[in-house]
């Protein structure tokens, strides 16, 4: 599903990823690693929002430096830390991702009811918590028709019964042959979900466990 | 103490003057690029000798202590700044003593220039004017370190953010983001830019009444008119590779992407435009005002163009801007026409954005 070749990325001379080959097989895939060991900067590499030097192949056909439209469209974030202009609404991002992501009517209305955003959406972002803030990131990455969601730290700040329903959702989805990558320090089979494949962030590279 | 200090410090001092490092490096552009040091004495010289005069430049303190007073608000009581609810357990001296030191730091740029009034006055012996001006220091101060004592020291409050309905509770589009940003959190910044850019075109079309001159110093006017532009594009460079990182993950087509980015540069520079409009000093032909207009707007996305080639703080851009207006007057002295220099840099900016919006990683210094 995704290969990576070759994959650098530094920070002056600082070293934060050198991963020679990587390639990850379609399921639920969960990423771990200690903190700093570079688990959002590869999510964040993977779903194009930061330049690296290397290879990134999804399907053997997309890539987010050649193919940067489609590549886009078949990858969808969630950041660990959302962070958003905070005058804009939820309705404002969801409109933009969404016609971007280029999302069903349906979803754009079903999405944000699903996660509990349709709450909130109209209030300014400023004003939300950050369980709320988590929300709306989550319901913006399952906008559209991706292939492969990434989720940076995914069940931080939800509430018991926002991870029972996004475990579902992950759960439908991947039956539906959308990928995920979860990023998580945490033991992410503590929450009842299994993961097809884990893989360790540390010294620089990523390895698989198990 | 020192602890209180160096969070005080950081949180509110030096996030200041970061964040308005676009507007100092304007203010910088003025003083130091169109006024001679002899120009800077005679000017002190006549504020110090008259004292009345000097209420025009408290004017401008008073003006640019709002400005302090309406940043520190918000950045109080941003989340990050919960912790600052603390303070209030500190002790009365160590209170007292931050808010001042921090009022201090926070003024720093009028106690500079208050410095050198005072240093003028003592040489020429205007002693009621360094009588004035000290009182007027320790009255600014004090009065920010009033404010700063009673901001921190209060209770916590809910903050709530009231939305400018520009069209009722519609979405926006998103080339209107980045103008909401700007009215809400930088409209002195905003004002000030347009301020110099039209006072620069007014002053340039004036000049036509003195004397023939033909479409070159129009050309060379508009260039040092729009590259005022310059700290609003280093805003625009944090918002859409900062605020908005989110949005390099959608799958954006070039030309989307450069739609939006000209559609909000266009919206940002119509002030100017209108001047230049209303003040066109010559016969207008099309080709000429085509030309002009369409030069003055690339020079600002050429700006944006530059600033996300490499990411510099404002006060380094400066040689780069330096070299672009060097660079153009040569073109412009050779009489190659504005809608030739327009599409070039229309162009180059056009490219750089192609090249560099995804290569480009904002990196908070």
């Amino acid at each position: 599903m995704l290969k990576i070749k070759n994959l650098l990325k530094k920070y002056g001379d600082k070293t934060i990823l050198d991963v020679k080959s990587l390639e990850i097989e379609p399921g639920i895939t969960h990423l771990k690693g200690i903190n700093g060991s570079g688990k959002t900067t590869f999510s964040k590499i993977i779903s194009g929002l930061i330049p690296f030097q290397g290879e990134v192949r999804l399907e053997n056909t997309l890539s987010p430096t050649s193919t940067k439209v489609a590549y886009r469209k078949a990858v969808n974030y969630s950041a660990s830390e959302p962070n958003y202009p905070d005058f804009l609404t939820a309705n404002d991002l969801i409109s933009f991702v969404g016609k971007a992501k280029e999302a069903s009517k349906n979803d754009l209305k079903s999405i944000p009811e699903i996660f509990g955003v349709d709450a909130y959406q109209n209030d300014p972002i400023g004003t939300y918590s950050s369980g709320m803030l988590k929300r709306l990131s989550l319901c913006l990455a399952f906008l559209g028709n991706p292939s492969l969601i990434l989720l940076d730290e995914p069940f931080n700040t939800l509430d018991t019964s926002a991870i029972s329903l996004l475990k579902n959702r992950i759960e439908t989805l991947n039956q539906e042959g959308v990928n995920f990558i979860l990023v998580s320090h945490q033991d992410i089979q503590n929450l009842g979900m299994t993961a097809h494949a884990t893989y360790l962030v540390e010294n620089h590279t990523i390895e698989l466990v198990k | 103490m020192k602890a209180v200090l160096h969070v005080i410090n950081r949180c509110l001092v030096i996030t200041f003057y970061k964040q308005n490092a676009a507007f100092f490096g304007l203010i910088l552009l003025v003083l130091v690029g169109f006024i001679k040091s002899s120009e800077h004495i005679a000017i002190g010289s006549f504020l110090v000798a008259n004292p009345s005069a000097l209420f025009y430049l408290y004017f401008i303190w008073i003006a640019y202590t709002v400005k302090v007073i309406l940043f520190l608000i918000p950045t109080i009581h941003k989340k990050e700044n919960d912790f600052l609810e603390s303070y209030f357990l500190l002790s009365q001296w160590i209170k007292m003593a931050s808010v001042f030191i921090a009022s201090f730091s926070l003024m720093v740029p009028m106690v500079f220039y208050s410095f050198f009034l005072i240093v003028l006055a003592i040489n020429t012996g205007y002693f009621m004017s360094i009588l004035s001006l000290l009182i007027a220091q320790i009255v600014l101060v004090s009065s920010m370190a009033y404010f700063l004592y009673l901001k921190l020291n209060s209770l916590p409050f809910e903050k709530s953010i009231t939305t400018i309905k520009l069209i009722s509770n519609r979405i926006k589009p998103p080339f209107l983001f980045f103008i909401e940003y700007v009215l809400r959190n930088e409209i002195v910044l905003f004002l000030l830019s347009k301020f110099y850019i039209c006072s620069i075109v007014i002053g340039t079309s004036l000049l036509y009444k003195t004397d023939q001159f033909d479409l070159r110093l129009l050309t060379t006017g508009v260039l040092l008119a729009f590259i005022g532009n310059v700290a609003i594009m280093h805003k625009y460079v944090w918002f859409q590779h900062h605020q908005m990182v989110f949005s390099k993950n959608l799958p954006q087509s070039f030309f989307a992407l450069s739609r939006q980015y000209f559609l909000t540069i266009a919206l940002l520079i119509i002030p100017e435009m209108v001047v230049l409009l209303r003040y066109y000093p010559l016969e207008p032909t099309i080709l000429d005002l085509v030309g002009i207009m369409l030069f003055g707007f690339s020079i600002t996305t050429l700006l944006y163009g530059l600033m996300i080639k490499k990411q510099t703080e404002l006060g380094d851009f400066m040689t780069a801007l330096f070299w672009i207006v060097v660079i153009t007057t040569f073109m412009i002295l050779f009489a190659v026409h504005p809608v030739v220099l327009g599409t070039v840099y229309f162009l180059i900016s056009m490219v750089l954005v192609y090249l560099r919006h995804y290569q480009f990683e904002y990196q908070e210094s």
